[in-house]
């Protein structure tokens, strides 16, 4: 068993699933901002 | 995306960002090309106050896909804020200090704050309107009776 897995079901995991989207969300706002320097 | 919609914002089907991308475009494509001299409005604070309206959009239509964004209700002022913050130091201080693209003019920080604000007017008007309604038509302070 991976130790990590546990843990994404509980509090853990909702923690984790924000982490990520907010990390998601700040590639996202990244990549977007260069696009739009570049581009426009 | 989630299949039920909370709320009445259309991204990239709203109506304030639709006319910001248009006009954009007309100022990109027939505005800009045909002006001999530099002018600051056209070339400069236009594309600037234009960025919340057709930029904002975006972001919180990819915000919400992953589920960061809880419903569709139009942007708020903390979302206009905090994207305004991150693209006024990006812009304005970090393109043109560290990527050496772009300009950092000052009165473009102000436009954009322009843009953000007129954009959140038209984006709230329905909860403006229904705040000034309940102002009129709402219960008057004590010892005051409608004329």
């Amino acid at each position: 068993m991976i130790p990590i897995l546990p843990t994404l079901g509980g509090a853990g995991g909702t923690w984790l699933m924000l982490a990520l989207k907010a990390l998601a969300a700040m590639g996202f706002m990244a990549a977007a901002n260069a696009v739009v320097l570049y581009a426009c | 995306m989630p299949a039920e919609k909370h709320g009445t914002f259309g991204y990239w089907h709203d109506s304030v960002f639709l006319v910001s991308l248009g006009l954009y475009l007309l100022n990109r494509e027939w505005i800009k090309p045909v002006l001999h001299n530099y002018s600051p409005f056209f070339h400069g604070h236009l594309n600037d106050s234009l960025t919340v309206p057709v930029a904002l959009p975006v972001y919180l239509l990819f915000y919400r896909w992953i589920g960061l964004r809880p419903d569709d209700q139009p942007p708020r002022w903390w979302e206009i804020g905090c994207h305004l913050a991150v693209w006024c130091f990006f812009f304005k201080w970090f393109g043109p200090s560290v990527l050496h693209r772009g300009v950092g003019d000052p009165l473009d920080n102000w436009s954009m704050l322009g843009g953000g604000i007129v954009a959140w007017l038209l984006w709230q008007r329905n909860w403006l309107t229904g705040l000034f309604q309940a102002r009129k038509t709402g219960p008057l302070p004590d010892g005051l009776s409608k004329a």
